[in-house]
């Protein structure tokens, strides 16, 4: 069963999947749901949307629905918790531009530290000069 | 063996073009002359005919080294071409001026020189080939007796140097425009190379960030849980910051680069590795 507390990572990577769902259950003793694509992210169902905290990365393969499918999917289906958009690519890029105008949900460039990591979890808001 | 810059094929491909067209125009253009001139006394066939033949081989030395052209063979081609032509009308002329009835002089000279305004390769060799027109045509008016330079019109042969001054004018504005569509080319080319180097850059840090981020938490998790290791990944997070330093560099290339649709699904690996 899903829990406010229990954290959702979407990335296609596996092992950085596999590493963070591990850093979340070591360093944060919470639990991490750790999915590679939109169709996971589907099938975990109501699950998902128990999470409080949902890291999407947007770029989730070529040809594949990105990360702002799976928040709108998200927040259609009733999702409360806090989005973040993990990114690797350019602030100016297209899906990043986009994923900005979202409002609510906040878009982090990987690679990220501990620190934000740590914010993030938290549902603290990021201040700029924290770290990076 | 190095491929040339594509302003240079393409200053090569426009010479080649032209010089192709003053030649035609010898081959298809001479033999009319035949036509115009039947019935004047004492004419020869045969200028005509060897400057349309020699056009025509000339026509066939160009459409051979078609897929090789170059500036240097489109400019000996269309001087050796405006050669014949003027050999051609030197011989005629004295004939025309001579026959029976009014002539208007010069008339192959003047339009010859405009043509050249526009076919030449370059400017030099516009210039050589108006004033080669332009100056047949004051070299034969003065082997011409007196009495037959009084039978000229008026005005003639000087009103070549009307020809001469619009065909210079036409030959200094074509330069000028081609030398422009040239620098936007080359400066467009320029740009194409730049964005796929940055593209290449970014995608190139894009591919690195994941990684980067995995090693990153995974050395946390190790501080974690066995902090003796503490010194070794001491090492590995001052590495991982030289890395992030070099990703930060590469960010200023992300202004330089005009998105498309094509980015919005984009596979960094095909970038980086090629597959």
């Amino acid at each position: 069963m899903g829990h406010p507390s229990d954290v959702l990572f979407l990335d296609d990577d596996d092992d950085l999947r596999a590493t963070f769902a591990d850093l979340v259950r070591t360093i944060f003793a919470r639990e991490c749901h750790g999915l590679a694509s939109h169709r996971d992210l589907i099938a975990l169902g109501e699950r998902a949307l128990r999470c409080g905290v949902a890291i999407l990365d947007i770029n989730l393969g070529p040809e594949a629905p990105n990360g702002l499918e799976s928040y709108i999917w998200l927040r259609k289906h009733g999702f409360e918790g806090r989005i973040v958009f993990l990114t690797g690519h350019a602030a100016s890029h297209p899906l990043v531009v986009e994923a900005r105008r979202l409002g609510d949900a906040e878009v982090v460039s990987k690679p990220v530290s501990l620190d934000r990591l740590t914010t993030m979890l938290d549902g603290q808001p990021y201040e700029e000069h924290a770290s990076q | 063996m190095i491929p040339a810059a594509p302003h240079e094929t393409q200053r090569s491909q426009y010479s080649w073009r032209g010089a192709l067209l003053a030649c035609c125009l010898n081959a298809i253009g001479m033999p009319m002359d035949l036509v115009l001139n039947r019935g004047i006394p004492d004419m020869p066939a045969w200028p005509p005919l060897l400057s349309s033949a020699a056009g025509a081989v000339l026509v066939i030395v160009m459409l051979a080294r078609r897929r090789h052209p170059t500036a240097r063979l489109a400019t000996t081609v269309f001087l050796l071409n405006t050669l014949v032509i003027l050999i051609a009308l030197w011989i005629t002329s004295g004939v025309y001026a001579t026959a029976p009835g009014r002539w208007i002089p010069f008339q192959a000279n003047k339009i010859g020189a405009l043509a050249a305004a526009v076919l030449a390769p370059d400017l030099a060799t516009g210039i050589v080939g108006i004033g080669g027109f332009v100056g047949m045509v004051l070299l034969r008016y003065a082997t011409f007796p007196p009495a037959l330079q009084r039978r000229l019109p008026i005005a003639e042969p000087w009103v070549i140097f009307i020809y001469a001054l619009f065909a210079l004018a036409m030959l200094g504005y074509r330069v000028h425009s081609v030398a422009l569509a040239r620098r936007v080319l080359r400066i467009r080319t320029e740009s194409i190379a730049t964005q796929r180097l940055a593209r290449t850059f970014l995608a190139l840090r894009d591919f690195t960030n994941t990684p980067l981020q995995t090693i990153e938490l995974s050395a946390h998790i190790i501080r974690a849980r066995c902090p003796e290791l503490s010194p070794v990944l001491d090492r590995v997070d001052r590495s991982i910051d030289r890395l992030y330093r070099l990703n930060h560099a590469l960010a200023v290339y992300e202004s330089r680069i005009d998105w498309t649709d094509d980015d919005l699904t984009p596979d960094p690996t095909v970038l980086v590795v090629g597959h």
